[in-house]
């Protein structure tokens, strides 16, 4: 957390409204679009995002920054998705946590490949296709850029079972690229 | 085979770093900021839990104490009137008159006998108006 972010935080937890709003500007998007990608509809991801900050508003004052405000924020959003998709809560907690995969590293550093925005927009296509369950740990995965144990915090959900769910909707994304990839070539 | 896999997983990689970021709707964050100054224009209810409507439920346990101590206040003022032979109830002379034949049974005279049926009538109605009215809602939590 950067030193401007914890002075915009202090500020906003003694009542700065105008600090609140540089806060809500840095990661709104950010939660919207954790909200939009996890239930498919604009209006019900407005309305989650929006009562996301209200809720960090009231809960601001007891926010100890042991976590990243973001990791916070999308905590409470994934909560709030919770209560609107009850079969989320139980299709992640279905994945099975001792299963041994083959993710990467997540601190290896991974080749940047050329892609066409063809491309990005298939998998774009494919991620809306995925269970919301996945589509929730992968978008907190690459759009939040958040580590393993971060997204495990956040969902509230053992960390094998994270991987498990991410290894799992990247092999169904895998799969959906390599038939492009062949329909292209073929 | 495994070049393969790696060469897709670089590119799943690349294509979802770059997926679109949807803009916020318009006005996101004015709706936002309205809704933190409507709230911190109540302070005392910042930090509180919303109050829940109070739910009451009459329960029997209820019914049986308010008889009970209907029951026991009619005993004391019988005994009172009874005791001091101050208060003697000479109107409605028909009403006692229908009570005469508890009389007859008994030694109780009737005109204070009368006095304890009609404070039990009254505190039966009174309660029969508070199980009417309440009855089917009790606090959940007091």
């Amino acid at each position: 957390m950067d030193h401007d972010e914890q002075a915009l935080i202090k500020k906003a937890q003694s009542g700065d409204t105008s600090a609140f709003t540089a806060l809500v500007t840095k990661h709104g998007t950010l939660v919207y679009n954790l909200a939009l990608r996890t239930l498919s509809d604009p209006q019900e991801a407005e309305d989650v995002a929006q009562e996301t900050f209200m809720r960090a508003w009231k809960a601001l004052p007891h926010f100890r920054a042991e976590s990243r405000l973001s990791t916070w924020l999308y905590r409470i959003a994934t909560n709030l998705c919770y209560n609107r998709l009850p079969q989320l809560k139980r299709e992640l907690a279905a994945l099975d946590p001792h299963t041994e995969i083959g993710l990467l590293d997540e601190r290896q550093v991974v080749e940047k490949a050329l892609v066409s925005s063809e491309m990005i927009e298939q998998v774009n296509t494919a991620v809306n296709q995925l269970p919301e369950s996945y589509r929730l740990l992968i978008t907190l995965r690459h759009m939040q850029g958040l580590s393993y144990a971060e997204i495990a915090t956040v969902a509230n959900l053992p960390l094998g079972s994270v991987k498990t769910g991410i290894f799992r909707a990247r092999r169904q994304l895998r799969h959906a690229l390599a038939k492009e990839l062949s329909d292209e070539n073929g | 085979m495994d070049e393969f896999n790696q060469e897709h997983d670089a590119l799943l990689d690349s294509a979802l770093n770059e997926l679109t970021i949807v803009p916020l709707p318009p006005d996101f964050t004015n709706q936002i900021m309205a809704n933190v100054h409507a709230a911190n224009a109540q302070p005392a209810q910042r930090y509180a839990v919303p109050a829940a409507s109070i739910r009451y439920r009459l329960q029997f346990l209820d019914i049986a104490l308010a008889l009970f101590w209907s029951l026991v206040l009619v005993f004391i003022w019988m005994i009172a009137l009874w005791w001091t032979g101050l208060i003697r109830l000479d109107w409605l002379p028909q009403v006692q008159h229908s009570f005469s034949f508890v009389e007859q049974l008994s030694l109780t005279n009737s005109s204070f006998l009368l006095v304890g049926i009609i404070v039990l009538l009254l505190e039966m109605c009174l309660l029969g108006l508070v199980a009417v009215n309440l009855f089917g809602e009790r606090p959940t939590a007091l």
